[in-house]
Order: C-alpha cells, then sequence, then structure tokens
C-alpha cells in the first residue's frame, strides 16, 4: 500500500522530522553530549603586574586563555569589569601564567606555560581576539616566570622543563636566539618558576621548586620540531628528523626549594651568588618572586604555605623571612602571582583558587586582612582547580575521579 | 592551575564544582606535567608521575592535603626519563612506563633507586615517542600509542627487550595523527585511546578530536569500532580517558577545556 501525503504537509514535516533525524544520526555516529561536565566557567588569576603611572593592573588568566587589564585602585566585592580582556586564537594566549609591564613603552608580556611555550606582546590599549604585537619562541614547552629590563632593553624567561633561565633582547621576535642563557647542573635550577632582576645591583632571582632532572647546558634549546610535537602541529616527516634517545641513566632528584640569585650578566653553567633554601626560610612551592630596591626587599609568592615571604634582598642560606603576610584574614590561598607597586606602597598576590588578586600595604605583617579585592568570580565561587591536565583515574572504592595537573 | 595537585571529585560532580579532596604542598613531591594516573583498587594507591624530578611517586588511596608519598622510584637504575605517563597492573604488582623510546617495568612494591624489572626496547619495537599507554594483565597485552609509526603498537605483557608488536593498528582508516592517554576495557577487549587532531590546540576547533575504540585483535588500517566525536562532545584536545563498568560511564580528560567530562559508555558502544 502507497502512503500518499499531501504535498502542504511535506514542508512542516520536513521541518519537525529533519532536525530529528540529524540529532538521531550524529548521536549514532559519536557526537554523544556529556552526562557531565566539570569546568570553571570563570577565569583564574595567574600571575599579576602593574603600572601605576598608568593606573592599570595586568593579569594573566590561565583557564579561559585570557590576558586581562583592571584599574588599579577598582573597589568591589562584586566581580571586576576589565579595561581590557585580550583572548582567542588569534592572540596565541593558551596556559598563559607568567606576565610583566613595560610602563615606558605601555606594552604587557605574557608567557605560556606547557605546551604552548611563547612569550606574547600586546600595546595596553590591545582588546578582543588580536595578534600579539610582537611574539617570541623561547621553548618548545615550559615557559613560566618573565620580568623586563628597561635599563639593558632586556627580557627575561624562566623555563620549567628544561630548567633555564634565557635572556633576549626587548624587542627580539619569532625564532631570536637568547643573548644568553643560564642552564647546567652547577646553575642549581630546579623548576625554575618566578624570575626577578635587579637592574640597581646587577642581580637577578630565580624561584625554584623541589624536582630537578639534569638538563645540560645548551640542551633543548628551542627546535622546532620538539615545539611542533608540543603544540600537535608535527607533521611525519619532520618527526622522522630527530634522533632516537638512548636509555641512560636517570639524574633525578627531589632537592630543597630555593631561590637562586645570580649575576644580572650571568651565562652558562654558572654557580649562583647566594641561595637561599633551607628549613628556615619556609620556602614551599615559591612562584613568583619581586625584588624591592627601594627597601632592599625581595618578596616570594609562597604558594605551599599561603604566605607572602619578604626577605633582606642580601639574604642567602638557611635564612628565616624578616616578615611575611599569612593567615586566614590576610585571604591568601596558594599565591602565585605577585607585584610590590612601590608608588603606592602596595603589594599585590594572586590566589588562583579563590578567583582572586588581593592588595596589602607593602609593610603589612601577620595575619593582615587585604586593603581591597580583585575578583574574577562572585565570592566563594567553587574552584575545580584543573589547570592544563593530562591524565584521569576513577577510584571505584570511593565512587571519586582522580585528575592531576 | 600553575600549582602541581592532584584534585579528586565525586563521581556525580557536575559544573562548576570544587574537588571533594586535593593533594597539594611541598611533601607531595609533586610537579605539575604528571599526564596520567593509576588507582590501585587491591591496594587502595595511587601512583602517579614526577617526570620533572624523573620519579614514580605512590599515594595512600585516601591521601589528602600535603601528604608525603609512601613510595617512589627514583635514581640512576630506574632509567626513567622524559616519564610523564604510567599505566598500573595491579594483578601482578607491576607498574608500566613508557619513555620516548621504551618501555620500563617495575615492581609496584619498589622504593627508590631500582631497576626496572623488564624493559621492551630497540629497533624491533618500533617505539618513537610513546604516548598513551594501558596495561591487560588478564589478557595479557600492553597497548602503547606511538608518533612513527603513527597509531597503537600491541606487545605480550610479558614482552622484554628487542621485540616486535604482536600487531600495530596504524593506517588512514584508523584517523590516528596523536595518541595521548589511553585505558582499556577488559571484559569486551577493547583498547579505549583519546586520539588528537593535529592543530587543535592552537585551533581550538571542537569536534576535531575523538575518542576511539579498538579491539585487541585489530591489527593493521582498521577504523576505531566505536567512536566518540563530533560538536556535542565538547571534546577539543582529549588527553585521558578512564571507565567505571559498575555504572558504564566513560571519563574524558581535556587539555584545553581544562575540566573533564562523563559520558554513557554503553552509548558510545552501541
Amino acid at each position: 500500500m502507497r502512503i500518499r501525503l499531501k504535498k502542504s504537509l511535506m514542508v512542516p514535516l520536513l521541518l519537525i522530522g529533519g532536525p530529528a533525524v540529524l540529532i538521531v544520526f550524529s548521536q549514532l555516529r559519536g557526537n554523544i553530549a556529556p552526562l557531565r561536565t566539570v569546568q570553571d566557567p570563570y577565569p583564574v588569576f595567574a600571575d599579576i603586574a602593574v603600572d601605576p603611572d598608568s593606573n592599570i593592573v595586568a593579569v594573566a588568566d590561565e583557564n579561559k586563555f585570557s590576558l586581562r587589564t583592571y584599574d588599579r585602585n577598582v573597589s568591589t566585592n562584586d566581580v571586576a569589569d576589565p579595561r581590557t580582556v585580550v583572548t582567542g586564537v588569534k592572540t596565541g594566549l593558551d596556559f598563559v601564567c607568567g606576565v610583566a609591564v613595560d610602563s615606558v613603552n605601555k606594552q604587557i608580556y605574557a608567557a605560556n606555560n606547557d605546551t604552548g611555550a611563547d612569550l606574547m606582546v600586546f600595546n595596553y590599549d590591545r582588546h578582543g581576539d588580536v595578534p600579539p604585537d610582537r611574539l617570541l619562541s623561547p621553548a618548545a614547552t615550559g615557559t613560566w616566570g618573565v620580568a623586563v629590563d628597561l635599563v639593558h632593553d632586556e627580557v627575561g624567561v624562566t623555563v620549567q622543563h628544561e630548567n633555564k633561565v634565557a635572556i633576549y633582547r626587548r624587542l627580539a621576535s619569532g625564532d631570536e636566539k637568547p643573548l644568553r642563557i643560564i642552564q647546567g647542573p652547577t646553575t642549581g635550577l630546579a623548576d625554575p618558576h618566578g624570575l626577578a632582576i635587579d637592574t640597581q645591583n646587577n642581580e637577578m632571582f630565580v624561584a625554584n621548586h623541589d624536582s630537578y632532572h639534569e638538563v645540560l647546558t645548551g640542551r633543548a634549546d628551542r627546535n622546532a620540531v620538539t615545539a611542533q610535537i608540543a603544540k600537535g602541529t608535527v607533521t611525519q616527516e619532520a618527526l622522522r628528523t630527530i634522533a632516537r634517545a638512548e636509555l641512560r641513566p636517570s639524574k633525578g632528584k627531589f632537592v630543597e626549594p630555593s631561590i637562586t640569585v645570580y649575576s644580572r650578566t650571568a651565562e652558562n653553567d654558572t654557580l649562583p651568588i647566594r641561595v637561599i633554601s633551607g628549613p628556615k626560610t619556609e620556602l614551599n612551592l615559591p612562584m613568583k618572586v619581586f625584588v624591592d630596591t627601594i627597601h632592599n626587599e625581595l618578596y616570594v609568592a609562597n604558594s605551599g604555605t599561603n604566605a607572602i615571604l619578604v626577605f633582606n634582598r642580601r639574604a642567602g642560606g638557611d635564612v628565616a623571612p624578616i616578615r611575611k603576610i599569612q593567615g586566614p584574614n590576610t585571604q591568601l590561598k596558594k599565591p602565585v602571582g605577585l607585584f610590590v607597586d612601590a608608588k603606592n606602597d602596595e603589594v599585590w598576590a594572586t590566589n588562583p583558587e579563590l578567583h582572586s588578586a588581593t592588595v596589602y600595604k607593602r609593610s603589612a605583617e601577620g595575619d593582615t586582612p587585604p586593603l581591597r579585592i580583585l575578583r574574577s568570580a562572585p565570592d566563594g565561587s567553587p574552584a575545580p582547580g584543573i589547570g592544563n591536565p593530562g591524565g584521569i583515574a576513577y577510584d571505584p572504592m570511593r565512587q571519586q575521579i582522580l585528575v592531576p595537573n | 592551575m600553575a600549582n602541581p595537585r592532584i584534585a579528586i571529585f565525586a563521581r556525580l560532580a557536575n559544573g562548576n564544582t570544587d574537588p571533594v579532596r586535593v593533594i597539594e604542598g611541598g611533601h607531595t613531591r609533586l610537579a605539575r606535567t604528571s599526564h596520567a594516573i593509576s588507582f590501585d583498587e587491591r591496594n587502595d594507591e595511587i601512583v602517579v608521575p614526577n617526570p620533572f624530578a624523573e620519579a614514580v611517586l605512590f599515594f595512600s588511596g585516601n591521601a589528602s592535603g600535603d601528604a608525603a608519598p609512601i613510595r617512589a622510584i627514583q635514581g640512576p637504575k630506574t632509567l626513567l626519563e622524559d616519564n610523564d605517563e604510567l599505566t598500573l597492573d595491579s594483578v601482578h604488582g607491576e607498574v608500566i612506563v613508557p619513555t620516548r623510546q621504551a618501555i620500563l617495568v617495575f615492581s609496584r612494591l619498589a622504593n627508590g633507586d631500582v631497576a626496572p624489572l623488564r624493559i621492551i626496547a630497540g629497533p624491533k619495537t618500533r617505539i618513537n615517542r610513546a604516548r598513551g599507554i594501558a596495561v591487560d594483565p588478564v589478557h595479557n597485552i600492553i597497548a602503547v600509542g606511538n608518533r612513527d609509526p603513527q597509531g597503537i603498537l600491541i606487545f605480550n605483557r610479558t614482552a622484554q627487550g628487542d621485540v616486535a608488536p604482536l600487531r600495530i593498528i596504524t593506517g588512514p582508516k584508523t584517523g590516528i595523527y596523536a595518541t595521548k592517554g589511553f585505558t582499556v576495557n577488559s571484559a569486551r577487549k577493547e583498547i579505549i585511546a583519546t586520539v588528537e587532531a593535529r592543530g587543535v590546540q592552537v585551533n581550538r576547533n571542537p569536534g576535531e578530536s575523538f575518542v576511539g575504540v579498538w579491539n585487541y585483535t585489530d591489527n593493521g588500517d582498521v577504523a576505531p569500532k566505536a567512536i566518540l566525536k563530533g560538536d556535542s562532545t565538547m571534546l577539543i584536545a582529549p588527553r585521558g580517558a578512564a571507565i567505571n563498568l559498575k555504572d558504564q560511564e566513560m571519563y574524558v580528560i581535556d587539555k584545553v577545556q581544562n575540566g573533564f567530562f562523563a559520558y554513557a559508555l554503553q552509548r558510545i558502544l552501541r
């Protein structure tokens, strides 16, 4: 039997039935929506830098891959309105961590961590999905800290994966070679994070975590193929140009977290001038470091103890901090970013797990509440804290899902 | 986030939610770039790599806060290097660690500077920049992702030395560009691999990367028997998968999305 449909019914039937058929078909081909998702919808502040003359604060957002500026003196308990938001695939911003400002040339430097290890430079007024005004590719993977030296017209980055500090011309771009590097077993560099350059005293400070593996001087200089592998853009032909690595005795070890201090012009496998390390220092996952040359102090965002530690600039060895900002009233939680605004006598820190940056009087000590809080999410918002993840496991005993960063 | 940590969520967690507990802090010896994690149901332990210290760390299954590892494999004899992944064979008590050119097998109880029990390495193995690994202790296979040839190498679980893989899944029909984290469904004799499409870390296009399912017996240019792929999946750069057979769910972690997704396993396999 043939079923005849009136032409007038065909259009509505197609309109109703067509999408349904498409949905069913797409689901059959594996285009299946998740039952549940766990994601943080808000920006998560990593590093921070302030230009008091321009009255801006720049923050790197490692969760939504953005670079944001806010009014320096914004004061609200609500989510702060940014002045500018640079984000999108054209920007090159990825899992961005380190940030620095060049107050003379009105530019912001942002370093991607992990696989997109580029250093991007944006003019202050950039907004939206715009390409960087300058892009430098210092490593295949793992840039973290960035510091600008306007006196000598240089910029420095730390590279986690390669236990390296690399110094470039300030205007370097593309695959330009560094002016000098610090790298090798003598340097004491171990999973380096924050970097500070003291142009007055010609010194450089690096925050190191506790994981060490041997990287010989000059090893893993930016290699186009390695970087392409990390970014997931390599071709099979390029892969075949990489020599096979032979098994070798492992050199990995755990070391004490430290702040290593070098001559500003140090290079290659050089000994630090001083090392701050030991139980009295309370160093525990030190992230950003900042040198205040006016007051001769060194500031450390000490993630492991929810504190800002302050040392004498000339400190070395197993020395206690001269003061610290720490305690429940500070609202510091696993601080990562840090900046000392000497003009306004303030110190800033970021708290990724609280979606906030907190501001204190520079000389604050102990369990001091912040002067102001810059929020990227409503107060009390949950924070999954998943960043650039690569693994997942299920614990059937507790019915729990495990995610390492 | 920039802090090294293991975040642990309730199975039914959904949306923007806090973990139920977190392992983090200086005593944990964790670093970032741990691209795999295994849970040992038999011994209630968590195993995770620390490639920056060339170490494998073991934690108690209920560890929380700034907990120290209960064991750590680390030292010159271990030959660990670029060890950002691992898998666990709880039946035979072994931890299996791919480096870029080798597979190292350690006793689960190894502690300190201990040599591998077995090493799979050499030109016959064809291991080249291994990425993604899983073991089935019941059916005695190790599946490892590979870049050249681009695909999945399948070895006998007890293979040792310079041995050829039993089978290689490779070719245009596989759709594989770069494999990432693996798991296996032992009951169905299936390999579940996350596969990242070329360029998605840069263009962030959803729906190009996928999770593919292959049979243990697949060999050569074989398309996945089931696939999780498309805009609806929300996947951009899937990096690892885990399955929960009791509730018939699969969990996939995504590097670009900075989150994880739970899927109905049967809908994928249907």
